[in-house]
């Protein structure tokens, strides 16, 4: 079983979310859940071009209250 | 009995702090391991266009005003609640109010392999020495491949990377081996740039200097053996010769208590008035707080005039405001951001280019004698504020 | 001891040709300055408080964006300076119509409009 790793980017416009998911994909190991949390709007087509770099897995993107959530499962290291 | 103010670190954020209230008659006391200041970008310069490192080294006795004491001294420890400060020598300072300006701390362990890269050929971050050792090499490359890379997206003066492909590619084809020599730069980002709109920008600059660009390529391990950098993402590639700037962490002493960091390192600051959470007698100005902006040394002289006028009694709140300059041949751009406003369109010009030649010129002058330039530097900051030029510039 | 050999540098510096002439010169320079009453408006300049005004004046966001298109702006300036010596034909509402059909002519009439549009607005 993984771990599971919630990082709160909430309020950081860009570069920050991204950078918050970079530091955390560093330390996550094969199987764990990244959960992220994000409110700038350029977060979204990032993560999708991030996702298609890395081929980690997206299990979960949505949008509630002008916060996007995403659920992302490492499977690319 | 007059204030003790510490002043730890003589950075711009240390220098610009303690000469501008030294105006004012308090009892200030600068720490600063180093003999002398480096202007940091002249780093750029001496890597890869060979200027001589004498040019951006000043004692640092000179850059404090006769009224400032200095101790030249390595802080090992500060501890908030006791309003103290240990050596590593184990000389203590005590004092009524501290401001810490310590700046980021380089972590290159952080990545396997770097620390041999970084001996081997040098680089444009951790210090002139480094950086005329890069030179050393760079100046007899004429053909391979240069990589120019970065092991975390968080570094100070996030355009770095991108001033050091311009200058590199600049050199090269001024000695004519631009054909045979390829640049690669490499960047943890999406885009060129952090920011969408300053990638548009800089993107067809980079291309017409024939840098090849790789997104998405944080430095994950180097094999200095075979050449070879990794990224997190999963890519690789082969070097002739390379530079990646380190991971940036919260300067490397004890700070007490331990909760007044962040996971990097960071010193938690309130981001508009940079006090230590908890404390109303210690402050953390420049790139060793985590206050949400770029590293820059624009945004440290101006934390520290922020400081200071907290300090003499007045409301003044820090906007997080940017103004990192990327330069081209004769051109330069700015990057322009706020805490409330994303970078701005700014488009590359010969008058900001001269704009940038006048900063540099008036570096040392600007932290010996801050308030002198403060109401240029004002006029010349409200002028471009993004709510002005909002549009682009 | 630092200090004398920073003297010594000085002195040094003085026994070389190009730098010997050159403080003729600035002296000469200064004693022009000095005759023409120059020299003392060149002190009132620099002055803190001057300084502040003169930078008000020139750091303005409008001055910022005037000078960073100064190269553009000349170009179109000395392009239209030319057209001043060639002799102009007198043009109808019709001829107006007409030379509207060149791209050329429609774009600067669209860059009037925002040039009246700026002149407008606040
Ligand atoms: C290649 C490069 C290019 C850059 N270009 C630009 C640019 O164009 N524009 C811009 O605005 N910024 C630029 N920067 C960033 C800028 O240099 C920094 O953001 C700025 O120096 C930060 O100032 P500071 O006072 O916070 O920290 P620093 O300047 O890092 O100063 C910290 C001081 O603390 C001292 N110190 C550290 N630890 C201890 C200790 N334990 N005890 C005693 N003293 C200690 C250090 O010796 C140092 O003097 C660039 C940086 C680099 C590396």
């Amino acid at each position: 079983m993984g771990e599971r790793i919630v990082v709160d980017a909430k309020g950081m416009a860009c570069p920050g979310p991204i950078t918050k998911l970079v530091k955390a994909y560093r330390k996550a190991k094969s199987g764990d859940i990244i959960e992220i949390y994000a409110t700038d709007p350029g977060f979204k087509p990032d993560l999708e071009a991030w996702i298609k770099r890395t081929g980690n897995e997206l299990v979960e993107i949505s949008e509630e209250g002008g916060v996007i959530k995403a659920v992302i499962k490492v499977t690319a290291k | 009995m007059t204030e003790r103010i510490l002043v730890l670190g003589a950075g711009p954020g240390g220098l610009v702090s303690a000469n501008l209230l030294a105006l004012h008659g308090y009892d200030v006391t600068v720490v600063e391991k180093s003999e002398y200041h480096l202007f940091q970008p002249g780093m750029l310069w001496i890597a890869f266009q060979g200027h001589p490192p004498e040019k951006y080294m000043r004692p640092v006795k000179d850059l404090v005003k006769p009224t400032v004491n200095l101790v030249q001294g390595k802080v090992a420890e500060v501890n908030l609640a006791e309003r103290t400060v240990t050596l590593e020598d184990g000389r203590r300072l005590d004092y009524d109010r501290v401001i810490i300006a310590l700046g980021a701390h380089l972590d290159y362990d952080a990545v396997p392999g770097h620390s041999s890269l970084v001996e081997e050929f040098g680089d444009y971050f951790r210090g002139a020495d480094y950086a005329a050792r890069f030179w050393s090499h760079f100046k007899a490359m004429s053909r391979g491949t240069l990589v120019i890379a970065a092991a975390d997206p968080l570094y100070k003066c996030p355009p770095a990377p991108l001033k050091a492909a311009f200058l590199a590619a600049e050199t090269l084809r001024r000695r004519g081996v631009k054909d045979s020599v390829s640049v690669v730069l490499a960047l943890p980002f999406i885009h060129e740039y952090p920011s969408e709109t300053v990638a548009e920008i800089v993107a067809p600059k980079l291309r017409e200097a024939g840098v090849e660009v790789k997104t998405m390529f944080t430095v994950d391990s180097i094999d200095a053996e075979n050449r070879v950098i990794y990224s997190l993402e999963g890519e690789s590639i082969t070097y002739d010769l390379a530079a990646v700037i380190p991971a940036h962490k919260g300067p490397a002493i004890r700070l007490l208590p331990e909760e007044a960091r962040d996971d990097d390192g960071f010193i938690k600051v309130d981001k508009y008035t940079l006090q230590i959470e908890g404390y109303d007698d210690a402050y953390a100005v420049g790139d060793c707080n985590n206050a949400p902006t770029s590293k820059t040394g624009v945004t440290a002289h101006l934390g520290a005039e922020v400081v200071v006028e907290r300090i003499l009694g007045f409301d003044s709140r820090f906007n997080g405001r940017t103004n990192c300059p990327i330069v081209t041949d004769g051109e330069a751009s700015f990057v322009i951001s706020t805490y409330d406003h994303p970078p701005i369109p700014v488009k590359f010009s010969i008058f900001k280019r001269l704009l940038e030649d006048a900063f540099i010129a008036s570096y040392w002058s600007s932290l010996r004698d801050p308030e002198k330039w403060s109401p240029i530097f004002r006029a010349y900051f409200e002028a471009t504020d993004p709510s002005r030029v909002g549009g682009g510039w | 001891m630092a200090e004398r050999d920073e003297l010594m540098e000085v002195i040094d510096k003085l026994g070389q040709p190009e730098v010997r002439e050159a403080l003729v010169k600035a002296v000469d320079l200064l004693a022009n300055l000095e005759r023409s009453g120059l020299l003392d408006l060149l002190i009132a300049l620099t002055d803190e408080d001057v300084v502040k005004r003169i930078v008000q004046l020139v750091m303005t966001t409008g001055t910022m964006k005037l000078a960073d298109n100064l190269p553009e702006l000349l170009d179109k300036l000395g392009a239209i300076a030319a057209t001043l010596a060639e002799p102009a034909e007198p043009l109808g509402i019709t001829g107006l119509l007409e030379s509207l059909k060149d791209p050329a002519v429609a774009r600067g009439l669209s860059r009037l409009v925002t040039v009246l549009r700026a002149l407008g607005g606040d």
